[in-house]
């Protein structure tokens, strides 16, 4: 409502502006200056017609902004975006709290056959579980024996990659030997992208005979075994696991940073659950990956509406959320905003947060991903799920289109002043010609408006008979008098007196030079438009000329004027008027 | 006022129209969904790609390509069949994906495929190599497969292995150029190598596999001026010279030395399993330069890329290959923005870039012809230059043939591959 009211005060002013700047132009008198005879006589038709105009376009643009705040589309959209944001953020930690406790109990449930299967398989050769990895000829037999079982947790879960990592090398005698760890990784080239049921398995990691026994063709960037060299995740896990021996799997997993495995053509991250024996012991680790893809394809937010949002999931701290070893998931141009460092988040509005580092801006909120419980090792270790956008996106879904529509309707309201000028004006010209004609007594001209053209009709007649009359006048009051002239020819004969010629001479001297310089060129016998080219005038000038003229000689019309020029020149009384 | 209500009217006509733009904008963006086969190493090079189309000509033009399976060949046809076939639990049509002619036939047969000859000028098509286009083109003339990377088949060796093997054996280098010659050297490979554990029999290693024995036959029958298929696209196997080449592989594969493989054959050379095997230009980065053995010790060996084989008294010819990318028929918003994206992806400048890490042939005649000589001694990476450089000596020496182009071929050459397998593991035991 401000706004309108802003509104209507800006169109006052404009009025009052226009009406008195067209004042100013306009306050030569004898013109068509309707306003400044509204002085005298009211409010003039141009000013009438453009106020008329202004009203019928200001009152549409009201009825306009009206409707559009009425029904609520006035463009902001910080209260649906925030609804938005609050629902799809909910629902996304949501679905990703279910997924990942599904992911931690099978990998838990997978942990416990893989380690069971193992401890039999040390039973049935007779070698304590501590000395598993003393015996480097059975690590490819163990693991053969386990892969019915890796490729079933592979085809039953939703994750593109499961592994088993053990806590021993084939060959203890090679260079790096303490750093290389046998083990399987496969990975699902094709993870819920286009069918699960048509997945498909490679071989990253592993042995190339057990590969071989089952059908799946090796990556491109196979080799036999992890080299544990930069993950110290894995020492982390199975450390952690010896010092809870008590503590149930189900409390023991660990959710790595995102990264790339050597030679793995793409990052994830990592949920890894320790293999742990029926006495405690540590054979390695075993769980299943996230690749970034994977999130990306599952949990990018519904974007119909708003289209730069974007789903993170990261480690986090107090004011800290470390996106560069976290998640996104999202379409529109993610690389472009992929930030490469920690990223610190405040209070931006009541609802959300504001995300910077050197490299970028987001808006957006966050929640805490209930990752681990309160009795896990890893319980300090916070992972948030944020919902962001670039921030200068967000600024302008968060104040929509309001300024916009502002200055939409300021530019309305403008063109509707400015259009209300020209047609006010366009459409008074006619009537401000015919009162020039009437001034002028000219009542040929043809003009648009009907009602003009009856009333030049009726004022030509009207004079007509006005002559007549004035005619009977002279000749009653002047009857003793001889006729100076007698034109019995025109019809428009009138007879004067020398007291009124006498008069008409005398009036001569109360002209001015210019008006004298018009008059002149009348008794050389040039017409109106004549004097205006000789003179270098407009018509108009010479109208106006014409009509003080008339009021100084006492003549009504032009006719009337060359009858006393005929007389002046038939009584050789020219060159008298001349001087 | 007449005029300005007419161009008040104009206005509103134009923004109107505008308003159902047939091309995308910013603020009426459209993402393009996309499957591709260039995974593994070549993952990175495609998506470094498709990342800086969608952060600057994408984002100036409102098209965003949104990668959503990356698979290999075999596994994109699969799916691609199951679009086909409208099967139960079919995903839906990507926007883009790569595929081969005798797959894309099939959709453009059931209406699927966009014409791209819609949204390219001629002096646009001007620029590709005449020939990879034309292998896009179908029946009807409209171009559905876009050329983006091109490759043929060449022969690769372990260095390394032959050596050692030729050192001690006096094995001919020069053998390698024929298919008989290579069958000659499987079996003395095989001997060799039984030989070397005399305690235990039948353990000799296989010195040859062929990724496509298709294409083996396919093309053994053109260098020799005959086809594989006759004027009704019916196998012709009953010839003399069909028979020899078939005769030659299964009595060779009878003293061992063959590998028959379900997989591709790089997956043997990884561990030293292969000599040599006949297979696309574009696996190279699948050839790593090492040898991992069974107790985890690496070799560092070197691979040698070689000219693809020629059966006795043959002309030089070998196949034409490489997927294109085709463009699902869908609204013409869409179709346009692929095109646009075809355009970018295949101009001399990014394409070279794919190449020089990929091995693939650009297919571009500015990049084939001009950028690719120079660039040669640019690439660091030694497998791909050594791909690159045989490569371009074939393209100067071999005429090349494509594949026919029927809706049945598909499935006639992998039933063909199949049948050949199974003859030939008759003949020696399966890995």
């Amino acid at each position: 409502m401000n706004t309108i009211k802003k509104a209507f005060n800006l169109i006052n002013n404009r009025i009052k502006t226009f009406c008195f700047r067209y004042r100013k132009n306009t306050s030569t008198p004898n013109t068509t200056s309707l306003c400044c005879t509204a002085d005298k006589s009211g409010i003039p038709l141009q000013l009438r017609f453009f106020i008329f105009f202004c009203i019928t376009t200001i009152s549409l643009i009201v009825i306009f902004t009206l409707l559009i705040v009425l029904l609520d589309i006035h463009g902001n959209d910080k209260k649906n975006i925030e609804t938005y944001a609050k629902t799809e953020l909910e629902r996304t930690t949501e679905t990703i709290d279910i997924d990942l406790d599904k992911l931690i109990l099978q990998s838990a449930s997978f942990s416990e056959t893989v380690s069971k299967n193992i401890d039999n398989y040390l039973e049935k050769n007779n070698i304590a579980q501590k000395d598993f990895n003393k015996h480097p000829e059975i690590i490819i037999p163990l693991l053969s024996e386990q892969s019915g079982e890796i490729i079933s947790a592979m085809k039953k879960n939703s994750c593109s990659g499961t592994f088993i990592v053990l806590d021993a090398t084939v060959n203890p005698e090679i260079e790096n030997a303490s750093n290389s760890k046998a083990g399987i990784f496969l990975k699902d080239t094709y993870p819920n992208s286009i069918n699960e049921l048509n997945s498909k398995i490679h071989y990253l990691r592993g042995p190339a005979s057990i590969a071989r026994e089952n059908h799946i063709e090796l990556l491109g960037q196979w080799k036999m075994e992890f080299d544990i060299t930069n993950n110290d995740f894995f020492y982390k896990i199975i450390n952690t696991a010896k010092e809870n021996p008590t503590l149930s799997l189900s409390r023991l997993y660990y959710l790595t940073d995102c990264f790339r495995l050597e030679g793995n053509s793409e990052a994830g991250v990592l949920l890894c659950m320790p293999l742990r024996s029926s006495i405690g012991e540590i054979y390695g680790i075993c769980g299943m990956e996230i690749s970034d893809r994977l999130f990306k394809q599952k949990y990018t937010p519904n974007s119909n509406e708003y289209k730069n949002v974007f789903i993170t999931i990261s480690p986090a701290n107090n004011t800290t959320m470390h996106i560069e070893n976290g998640m996104i998931a999202g379409n529109y141009f993610l690389t472009g905003i992929r930030s490469t460092q920690p990223i610190e988040f405040t209070n931006y509005t009541d609802t959300f947060y504001l995300y910077e580092n050197s490299e970028t801006k987001y808006v957006g909120l966050h929640s805490e991903l209930n990752l681990y419980p309160n009795d896990s090792p890893y319980k300090n270790e916070k992972w948030y799920i944020s919902l962001l956008m670039p921030k200068t996106i967000a600024d302008s879904e968060i104040n929509g289109n309001t300024f916009t529509l502002f200055t939409i309707v300021l530019l309305l309201l403008f063109s509707s002043l400015i259009l209300s000028i020209f047609i006010s004006k366009k459409s008074l010209h006619p009537v401000t010609t015919a009162i020039d004609d009437i001034k002028t007594k000219n009542y040929k001209n043809k003009n648009i408006y009907t009602e003009i053209n009856d009333l030049m009709d009726f004022l030509e007649q009207r004079e007509k008979e006005e002559l007549i009359q004035k005619e009977n006048i002279i000749k009653e009051n002047s009857p003793k008098e001889e006729p100076i002239r007698n034109n019995t020819e025109t019809k428009n004969t009138l007879t004067y007196s020398p007291s009124t010629l006498d008069n008409f001479i005398e009036n001569l001297k109360t002209l001015s030079n210019a008006e004298r310089k018009v008059f002149d060129l009348y008794l050389k016998g040039y017409k109106s438009q004549e004097i205006a080219d000789t003179l270098y005038l407009s018509i108009n000038t010479i109208k106006t000329h014409n009509r003080r003229i008339f009021a100084k000689l006492n003549v009504s019309t032009r006719k009337e004027l060359m009858i006393y020029i005929d007389m002046l020149k038939e009584r050789n009384l020219f060159e008298e008027a001349k001087n | 006022m007449k005029k300005i209500s007419i161009m008040l009217i104009l206005c509103l006509v134009l923004i109107c129209g505008c308003n159902k733009s047939d091309k995308p904008s910013p603020s009426s963006p459209v993402t393009l969904t996309m499957w591709h086969n260039y995974g593994g190493d070549m993952q990175k090079s495609m998506d470094e790609l498709i990342d800086e189309f969608n952060t600057t000509v994408g984002l100036k033009k409102g098209i965003v390509v949104d990668v959503t399976a990356i698979s290999s060949s075999s596994e994109l046809n699969t799916s691609l069949d199951m679009i086909l076939n409208d099967d139960p639990g079919a995903p839906k049509m990507p926007d883009i994906c790569t595929a081969y002619p005798k797959v894309a036939v099939k959709f453009q047969e059931s209406g699927k495929l966009a014409n791209l000859d819609n949204y390219f000028t001629k002096e646009e098509l001007d620029k590709y190599i005449p020939d990879f286009l034309n292998e896009g083109r179908f029946n009807d003339g409209g171009l559905y497969v876009f050329p983006m990377a091109k490759s043929t088949e060449v022969l690769y060796l372990n260095k390394t292995l032959f050596d050692r093997f030729a050192t001690e054996t006096g094995a001919s280098y020069d053998k390698l150029s024929t298919f008989e010659g290579i069958a000659e050297l499987s079996s003395m490979y095989y001997e060799w190598t039984d030989n070397k554990t005399p305690d235990i029999k039948n353990d000799g290693k296989y010195f040859f596999t062929a990724d496509s024995w298709f294409n083996v036959a396919q093309v053994g029958l053109a260098q020799k001026g005959k086809s594989l298929f006759d004027t009704n696209n019916n196998l012709i196997l009953d010839t003399t010279d069909y028979k020899n080449i078939e005769n030659t592989f299964l009595n060779h594969a009878k003293n061992g030395g063959i590998a028959i493989y379900d997989g591709y054959s790089s997956d043997l050379s990884k561990t030293g399993d292969l000599v040599c095997s006949t297979g696309s230009s574009a696996g190279i980065l699948f050839y790593g330069d090492t040898v991992t053995h069974e107790n985890n010790v690496v070799e560092q060996v070197e691979y040698n890329i070689l000219p693809y084989p020629i059966w006795e008294n043959g002309n030089k010819i070998a196949i034409q290959r490489g997927s294109g990318l085709i463009v699902s028929k869908t609204e013409a918003k869409k179709e346009y923005a692929a095109a646009e994206f075809l355009k970018w992806l295949t101009a001399p400048k990014q394409n070279m870039r794919f190449i020089s890490s990929t091995g693939y042939l650009p297919v571009t005649k500015q990049a084939f012809t001009e950028d690719m000589p120079e660039h040669l001694n640019s690439v660091t990476d030694e497998r791909i230059k050594k791909i690159l450089k045989t490569v371009t000596e074939m393209y100067k020496e071999y005429n090349f043939i494509t594949a026919p182009l029927f809706s049945e071929f598909d499935k006639i050459s992998s039933d063909y591959e199949k049948n050949f397998k199974e003859l030939l593991k008759k003949q020696l035991p399966v890995i």
